[in-house]
């Protein structure tokens, strides 16, 4: 992490309590008053005092950076899946509450798909589940390469993604739907001397006024359904 | 010399006094409930250790101070200050985490503080 350093406070910023003792020091002095080796003990002493004040401030300082640095390091790998680096499903909840709130104030429309690699078990029983690790990772970057950057892509579960698509009707959502199972498809890993890939079934919903949260999300998993049950590699879009 | 040892929790480094390498560590985090009572036995004990030996190495293993324990590591390195200005052989080994780009530079501010040799060691840097 590269962050810009915080300045520190080098030169000590006036003090005004200093400033007027010294020259009544050297008032003192001039005047040959009796006083002045005393105040210029005295002087000394506020000055290493005031350095010392300014130095615990920039230490503390920078053990505060410190905190806050790490702080958003934990917070990027708590909304972070692991594996895919893609946001997990808590900051995929997050990102949706965030899009709900959003239409509900300035009615918008939003679509979400639900996708699920097909017979991904057998990829796991078949080659063990490094290669399905692998093989997760690569759909995890062919999806987000065929997504728009405002798109969020994450992993929902298992071998389930779920894509956030803000500004998006149904019409739009099912040709993005149906884009990422054409990519999905073309996907492939090496993996021992084999090629593995893998189908993708996605159901696409979106939000209409009224709707909660839950029920956009029920209605792309019973998309996500149809698309299984009509024979998988394809996308089925609620109605 | 009285031993000194405490123990470390979460909020409160540990301190030891090795008699036989006459080195006294400092090792863990400190944000104490009240600063000033936890260095207090410890600024006490170090002033009375060189009051009667005059060599001691200083050894710092702390990846984090809050604002008033910062006060009092300074107070406790004025002290060391003091001893090496009287002649003693004070000695200082700050240990940093390498991964931690910010560690070096809190090092650095502490080590501008004094005169007498102050070490700044890097975990990796010990690893064979």
């Amino acid at each position: 992490m590269n962050a810009k350093r915080a300045a520190t406070p080098r030169e000590a910023p006036a003090d005004r309590a200093l400033e007027e003792t010294r020259r009544l020091l050297l008032e003192g002095e001039a005047a040959g008053n009796p006083l002045a080796p005393e105040l210029a003990r005295c002087l000394a002493f506020y000055d290493k005092l005031l350095r010392r004040f300014h130095k615990t401030v920039s230490i503390s300082d920078r053990y505060q950076s410190q905190l806050m640095e790490l702080k958003t390091r934990l917070e990027v790998s708590a909304s972070t899946d692991l594996l895919t680096g893609l946001p997990n499903r808590r900051k995929l909840m997050e990102l949706l509450g965030a899009e709900l709130s959003r239409v509900e104030r300035h009615e918008g429309s939003f679509a979400v798909l639900i996708a699920d690699l097909d017979h991904f078990k057998g990829v796991n029983d078949g080659h063990g589940h490094l290669a399905g690790d692998l093989l997760l990772q690569t759909i995890a970057d062919t999806l987000r390469r065929a997504l728009r950057a405002e798109d969020a892509c994450g992993r929902w579960g298992g071998e389930e993604f779920l894509i956030l698509l803000p500004e998006t009707d149904l019409g739009q959502a099912a040709r993005v739907a149906d884009k990422l199972v054409a990519a999905v498809r073309r996907a492939a890993v090496d993996w021992e001397g084999n090629r593995l890939s893998v189908t993708l079934s996605v159901g696409v919903a979106a939000y209409r006024p009224g709707l909660t949260l839950d029920d956009c999300l029920r209605l792309a998993d019973d998309a996500l359904y149809g698309a299984k049950h009509q024979g998988r590699d394809r996308y089925f879009v609620a109605s | 010399m009285r031993p000194l040892d405490i123990e470390q929790s979460t909020s409160t480094p540990g301190i030891r006094f090795d008699a036989a390498q006459r080195v006294l560590k400092i090792w863990g985090e400190s944000y104490p409930e009240n600063s000033f009572e936890f260095y207090a036995p410890v600024q006490a004990w170090l002033k009375e250790y060189l009051s009667a030996d005059r060599t001691l190495n200083l050894d710092v293993n702390v990846s984090y101070l809050n604002s008033s324990s910062t006060k009092c590591m300074l107070d406790l390195l004025d002290t060391l200050q003091e001893a090496h200005e009287g002649g003693a052989a004070v000695t200082l080994t700050w240990r940093y985490d390498l991964e931690n780009p910010r560690s070096l530079d809190l090092a650095e501010e502490f080590q501008e503080e004094v005169s007498f040799p102050f070490a700044i060691t890097s975990y990796q840097e010990e690893k064979p």
